[in-house]
């Protein structure tokens, strides 16, 4: 199970904290080159851009970096439990990301800035001055990047069987990103009291990371490479 | 050694022929090292369990002997024991092809034998 | 010779087929340890399937594959033994057309624990190849050496070779026969080879594996298997005569000139030699297509 881990880490974590830091950097400075509307919604993009990088990227764990392992003689059962722990070490890794990328301007003396009100679901009316409100928000952007994941390894699995349906879904999944993507931002510039849904918010998207993950276990415990 | 092997009997058997052929020419003497059967292996690029097999066939025919822990050796008295094998052999391989094929061709016992004292005759003759 | 601690690698009753196809059909077979092994069959007759069922990278219907008594699926130390080299194509993992050689040999670095680094650096300069190229911008040649690369670095004490003569050229396929008897010299582990390129590597394989429509035609030693067959020809009479109580495997007639491929006991044989045909050995090849050629083959 090591030897899978230590695989994992070089071939998709290792890539993924890249581009993640490259994306909160890229987040952080040209913010600070532009105005602070549009910094208050690039950086409000910056959880959705690294959603979508996970989405994609992890597809590869279900295709070659499945195969590639099984062909050197990996367990599937190795696998499968490295890649759950890839999953969290990643959302792990970007959520430290997202995190620094709002506290570490903030540190620099750039400016406070505003994390997206829209995974905060933060039942406080906002205030007016922008502020980011960790506690609320960062559990549920670490469930959002596990369930990028997850699904994208699915999606993945289902493009080799069935490549139609994977394409449809592929194009279902970049017009739901767009759209959340505006979603976001109209949200955030609103007085949106969430309260009660919260919970139920999580218990659904956790459900969702949960089906797949079973699904991606069920096919990762009879992969073949043929 | 000869250079390369022909598919024309098996390859162990090759091995082993061209060992005794260099035994006879006096390229082995008695109690000289023969390659060992990776370095068969090598120069003919061959498994080196076909090698072993011709080698084997020599030892059990008491025309090499191994030495424990150094290699193969030629026996002494190899030259005549090849000698010997390639005797008892020369009815089946050579005379009685040579009887069928004159045979075949329309010659009789006689006509065969007057060929061959000839050939004896100009043998000598080259002597 | 040094012996290493692998034991028997198995196939007792294994089926596969997909879907409606049958690929494999009860097939039974043993990889003792220590001997190069050659597998041979026609395409299409199972062979990768065969060494996937045997890696366990591919599942089995029915039946048992076991190293050492133990099943080798999902036994990693069974797994640790074993190393499957396989032809490399463009296509071959499905989505990494941009895989890098480099990515390759790291993961095979990465898992199998004999790994030789150094022995796989000498190979990487000597078959002159980029570890930075990616996989699908290699040529056929140089996919070869790559499965060849990583069957010897592994160090695997047995090690399966898919097609690793194929696209090289006959000076590189002469280094590799090369390569091969001297790491067996070195190591003595335990070689399993598909090839096309039957005649060729013969010489190298103390015995030989044929494959034909799912089933083990064949697996004893090369030599032995050869010894067996022979054709005979001449005057069709004289040669349907010599042919009685011999097996017969195909027939090649020119008016009355008429050459049989024939299997039989040596004892047999002596009467042939008393008839007026020509007796003539046949090589690895020639027994293949004899055996796998099915109507379409001659002599």
């Amino acid at each position: 199970m090591t030897r899978c881990l230590r695989y994992y880490a070089w071939a998709y974590l290792g890539p993924m904290a890249g581009y993640a830091l490259l994306f909160g950097a890229a987040a952080a400075v040209f913010s600070q080159l532009l105005a602070v509307e549009f910094f208050d919604s690039y950086y409000q993009a910056l959880p959705i851009a690294i959603m979508v990088l996970l989405f994609v990227m992890s597809t590869t764990l279900s295709t070659y970096n499945l195969e590639l392992p099984l062909s050197m003689g990996a367990r599937r059962r190795d696998l499968y439990a490295a890649v759950l722990v890839t999953f969290l070490a990643t959302a792990l890794v970007c959520l430290a990301v997202t995190v620094l990328t709002a506290l570490v301007p903030e540190w620099l003396g750039w400016g406070v800035v505003a994390f997206p009100e829209f995974t905060g679901m933060d039942s406080a009316p906002r205030t007016g001055v922008p502020m980011y409100r960790p506690a609320a928000s960062w559990p549920m952007a670490g469930l959002f990047y596990l369930l990028s994941q997850a699904a994208g390894a699915c999606l993945g699995r289902v493009m080799t069987s069935h490549k139609v349906l994977g394409v449809i879904l592929m194009v279902l999944f970049w017009i739901l990103a767009s759209g959340l993507v505006a979603v976001v931002l109209i949200v955030s510039g609103m007085d949106l009291q969430f309260g009660p849904l919260v919970p139920i918010f999580y218990g659904v998207f956790a459900a969702l990371t949960l089906v797949c993950a079973l699904l991606l276990r069920r096919w990762v415990l009879q992969a073949t490479v043929r | 050694m000869r250079g390369s092997l022909s598919d024309q009997s098996l390859i162990y058997l090759q091995i082993a022929s061209m060992l005794e052929d260099d035994i006879l020419r006096g390229v082995y003497r008695e109690e000289e090292q023969v390659p060992s059967t990776n370095e068969l292996a090598r120069a003919y690029n061959i498994n080196p369990a076909t090698a072993a097999k011709g080698i084997n066939l020599l030892v059990a025919d008491g025309v090499l002997y191994k030495r424990r822990g150094i290699g193969m050796f030629v026996a002494p008295g190899a030259g005549e024991k090849v000698m010997e094998k390639r005797r008892a052999a020369f009815y089946e391989s050579y005379i009685r092809p040579l009887v069928r094929e004159s045979r075949s061709l329309g010659l009789g016992g006689q006509a065969l034998l007057d060929l061959v004292s000839r050939a004896v005759k100009e043998g000598e003759n080259d002597l | 010779m040094t012996t290493t601690m692998d034991g028997v690698l198995s196939a007792r009753g294994v089926c596969k087929s997909y879907g409606a196809l049958e690929v494999l059909k009860d097939l039974d077979l043993d990889i003792l340890p220590g001997k190069i092994y050659g597998l041979i069959g026609r395409n299409g007759a199972g062979k990768t399937t065969l060494l996937g069922v045997l890696t366990a990278q591919n599942t089995l219907d029915s039946g048992s594959v076991t190293l050492d008594g133990e099943p080798v699926w999902e036994n990693q130390r069974a797994l640790d033994k074993l190393c499957f080299s396989r032809e490399l194509q463009a296509s071959l993992f499905t989505g990494q057309n941009t895989l890098k050689v480099r990515h390759y040999l790291r993961s095979a670095a990465a898992f199998w624990p004999g790994w030789d680094q150094a022995y796989a650096d000498r190979l990487l300069r000597e078959f002159r190849l980029d570890p930075k190229k990616k996989i699908c911008q290699l040529s056929k040649g140089q996919m070869s050496m790559v499965t060849i690369l990583l069957a010897l670095a592994s160090r695997a004490p047995i090690t399966i070779l898919d097609e690793p003569a194929a696209g090289l050229d006959v000076v590189m396929r002469e280094r590799f026969y090369q390569l091969l008897l001297e790491d067996y010299a070195e190591t003595g582990r335990t070689f399993l080879v598909s090839t096309h390129i039957i005649e060729e590597a013969a010489s190298v394989f103390e015995d030989v594996i044929i494959l034909d429509e799912g089933k083990i035609l064949e697996s004893c030693p090369t030599e032995e298997l050869i010894a067996q067959f022979h054709y005979i020809s001449g005057h069709e009479d004289e040669v349907d005569r010599v042919c009685r109580g011999l097996q017969v495997l195909s027939t090649h007639q020119m008016g009355r000139h008429k050459t049989c491929a024939v299997r039989g006991e040596m004892v047999k044989l002596r009467d042939a030699e008393a008839a007026d045909v020509d007796i003539a050995p046949m090589n690895l090849q020639k027994v293949f297509v004899a055996l796998c050629g099915h109507g379409d083959e001659q002599p």
